[in-house]
């Protein structure tokens, strides 16, 4: 038997992506990053944020917003723009498609960390005067921006490994996106089969950990308009910063991204048969 | 091709970690060392300015003398520092670097009947399947062992009788096989075809039939579902041999690309292909036996040549390579070397021309030293001094004992270089692609009656006249078996 160990398909295939992202000037995603959270803080309410309640609940919904935008566009072509590669390598090189999988988030995670830092630095510095009077960890912070964009990041790369193409991976993340909008609970009560979608989305499980995080529930509501006492209601509870629970939240964003990636092992699975 | 033909009646095939060379002994005294004024110079640090004498004796035999500290064994038998004064046909010399971590055999020729020789290698591996040798249950030694239904083997020109550890320079005859080990391979003499008595074909078969077969067997390939399935290619039953270069030719949509998919795997069909009675998909799957160049470009355009050939090698090659660097290094130079690309390797593949992309392609699938290796459309976009070079580079992995197969639109430009042909054709009563030749080159300009590949094609894609549909009639008529018109 001539396969390739694990680990070393791992280091070969981790090492190319990270060549790629040089020689192919990929990092200039962190430009992008940039640019959106330039633009994103411009619109955001610098006098209410983190001292009105609706005010920064509205803000780190935007903010979640942007990185599950940004991780999605992170991936979303990694994959399928060498599917007829990866098809080759798997049936002629016995490339193990985990290791393959695995050495994309590798590269991801960098990727994100990187863009996580330049989201909350942006973010301190915007909001200086109001954080600085805040009560909540930077570093807290820091993990989960993290962990919002690399869950965003590995559905992406889901969404890469189902299409065979990447015009079919963009086809297809516009619709990743609207559910992650409209299932986040942020915008509409949500009830029934809705209710229960919406524990499947990084949006919902995303808001809840930076609202936690920032411990959303000290900043005062200054006026509540009566179609939002219910929701309001539902997120003191939902945002309550008592115990672990902010460990929690996180641990739940990393079921989502364990889960995205044994899902993107196996759709990748089918590309054996692909066709010319 | 690793040999080269002589005409002179003595000579020394030089076998180091990363060269074949042949040295003709036309001379009283020959100095082999690795100064430049060494008659014969072999660019290595360790062997010194003198590492030996060879020449021909006052007797008219010829001679060999040490002239360093280096070990030096005769078949085997270490000699010390003493000479050989007369070297019998066959002879094989080793000489050993003190530490053991360098040699260079001299394999000697002197028998003027088959002075033409031509040289293959195997890998230990490949030449367990032909020669009674095994790996020890720790798999770090290989063992040969004499057997009892066979005819006799000779080990270091003697007869073996028990079971002996084969190590550098150790050479045996068996059977048709005469050759020495190195480290990784087993390099064996292949008879040359003499200038009258034996075809190129018929010789070719003699070489190959040894060594492997692949035994394609294409029932049916079917595509589509409930109305939409039809039949795109089917009753293709041929055999080819180690040692063949074969091309795929056919026309527009007849089904070459589905042929090669099929073979390999790529596309399911039904019916079997095996390679030595072992299904290929098991080949391919457990021991990276087969390459593939496909149609389209497989390597990623973001990374440098270099860096693409190191990952493919250590994706494809075995452990015992992988944990020498020295043997690793010199297989990708070695690679990008047959392949005109030493200069490109710290280019990024995306800055190459189609040509160059075509062969960073080939050579991300040769460095596995394939068995059995398939190049679909691997001169697109390449021109014809470059062409030239990665035709002569596919003939020479075919002399090694590989199978080429290959499916080009310009054939006629490497015409010398293919043993066989198989020609795909569209059926057109039965509207899928047929076998409609396979044979040899010679009895194919025969059989559709044009001395040209590129012409053939023409005539099978000539829709007017149905001509495809009549050839595959006119062979099938001829039932001329798996071996094709020989």
């Amino acid at each position: 038997m001539n396969m390739t160990p694990w680990l070393r398909q791992f280091k070969i295939y981790a090492g190319k992506i990270f060549r790629q992202c040089i020689f192919e000037y990929k990092w200039t995603v962190l430009i992008s990053t940039f640019v959106i959270d330039v633009l994103l803080l411009m619109v955001l309410n610098r006098d209410k944020m983190f001292i009105d309640y609706m005010d920064t609940r509205t803000g780190l919904f935007a903010i979640a917003c942007a990185c599950i935008w940004i991780g999605l566009f992170n991936s979303v072509q990694s994959v399928c723009s060498e599917r007829g590669t990866v098809k080759h390598e798997h049936m002629m090189s016995g490339l193990s498609l985990s290791a393959y999988i695995c050495s994309h988030l590798i590269y991801e995670l960098f990727i994100c960390a990187l863009e996580a830092l330049i989201t909350e630095l942006l973010m301190l510095l915007y909001f200086k005067e109001a954080v600085q009077n805040s009560i909540f960890s930077p570093f807290d912070l820091y993990v989960s921006l993290l962990l919002l964009t690399f869950a965003s990041d590995a559905c992406g790369i889901l969404i890469s490994s189902i299409s065979k193409t990447p015009e079919m991976a963009m086809t297809i993340m516009p619709f990743v996106l609207i559910v992650q909008l409209i299932m986040s609970g942020f915008i509409f009560e949500l009830k029934g089969i809705a209710k229960v979608i919406s524990f499947l989305t990084i949006s919902k499980w995303g808001m809840r950990t930076l609202c936690v995080c920032c411990k959303i529930n000290q900043y005062p509501p200054e006026e509540i308009r009566s179609y939002e006492y219910a929701i309001y209601h539902q997120n003191i509870a939902e945002y309550n910063t008592g115990g672990a629970r902010i460990v929690l939240l996180w641990f739940v964003l990393l079921i989502l991204l364990a889960a995205f990636s044994g899902l993107s092992v196996l759709a990748l699975r089918l590309v054996d048969k692909d066709k010319r | 091709m690793l040999g080269i033909r002589h005409n002179r009646t003595a000579f020394f095939y030089c076998i180091t970690d990363d060269q074949f060379s042949t040295i003709m002994v036309d001379q009283k005294k020959l100095t082999i060392g690795n100064s430049k004024g060494s008659d014969i110079c072999l660019e290595k640090e360790w062997i010194g300015n003198e590492l030996a004498v060879v020449g021909r004796s006052g007797s008219g035999g010829f001679y060999f003398r040490s002239g360093s500290d280096k070990l030096i064994y005769l078949n085997g038998q270490y000699l010390g520092n003493k000479s050989i004064p007369e070297l019998k046909d066959r002879d094989c010399i080793s000489i050993i670097s003190q530490d053991s971590r360098n040699w260079v055999i001299l394999w000697f020729r002197s028998d003027t009947n088959e002075a033409g020789t031509k040289w293959a290698r195997l890998s230990c591996s490949e030449a367990a399947g032909m020669l009674p040798i095994h790996m020890d249950q720790d798999n770090k030694y290989w063992y040969i062992c004499p057997q009892d239904d066979a005819g006799e083997t000779l080990l270091n020109k003697q007869v073996l009788t028990d079971t002996v550890l084969i190590n550098v320079g150790t050479t045996i005859s068996s059977g048709a096989f005469r050759g020495v080990f190195t480290p990784d391979y087993f390099y064996y003499e292949v008879p040359m075809i003499p200038d009258t008595t034996e075809s190129p074909e018929e010789a070719g078969q003699n070489i190959s039939t040894g060594n492997g077969t692949l035994s394609i067997d294409i029932k049916e390939r079917i595509v589509g579902l409930f109305y939409n399935r039809r039949v795109i290619l089917r009753d293709i039953h041929i055999d080819i041999h180690s040692g063949e270069m074969v091309l795929i030719l056919g026309g527009s949509g007849a089904g070459k690309s589905t042929f090669m998919n099929a073979v390999i795997g790529y596309e399911k069909a039904t019916g079997s292909i095996t390679y030595n009675n072992r299904p290929l998909d098991e080949l391919r799957k457990s021991e990276n036996a087969i390459g593939f160049v496909p149609q389209d470009n497989v390597v990623r355009e973001g990374d440098k040549v270099g860096n693409a050939i190191r990952n493919a090698a250590q994706m494809k090659l075995p452990e015992s390579i992988l944990a020498n660097p020295d043997e690793f290094n010199r297989r990708i130079q070695h690679t990008l070397d047959i392949m005109g690309l030493k200069e490109k390797e710290k280019s990024l593949i995306s800055k190459l021309s189609g040509g160059e992309k075509k062969r960073v392609n080939v050579a991300a699938e040769y460095i596995g030293d394939p068995l059995l290796f398939f190049l679909d459309e691997p001169d697109t976009g390449v021109d014809p001094a470059q062409d030239e070079i990665m035709m002569r580079s596919l003939r020479s992995i075919a002399d090694e004992g590989k199978i080429v197969m290959m499916i080009t639109h310009t054939p006629d430009r490497g015409i010398d270089y293919y043993d066989k042909v198989i020609v795909i054709a569209k059926n057109k009563e039965r509207q899928c692609g047929e076998l409609a030749f396979y044979g040899t080159k010679e009895k194919a300009w025969d059989f559709f009656g044009i001395q040209s590949f590129e012409e053939i094609i023409k005539a099978l894609n000539d829709e007017s006249e149905d001509r495809s549909s009549a050839y595959v009639r006119k062979y099938q008529s001829l039932n001329p078996g798996r071996e094709g018109l020989q």
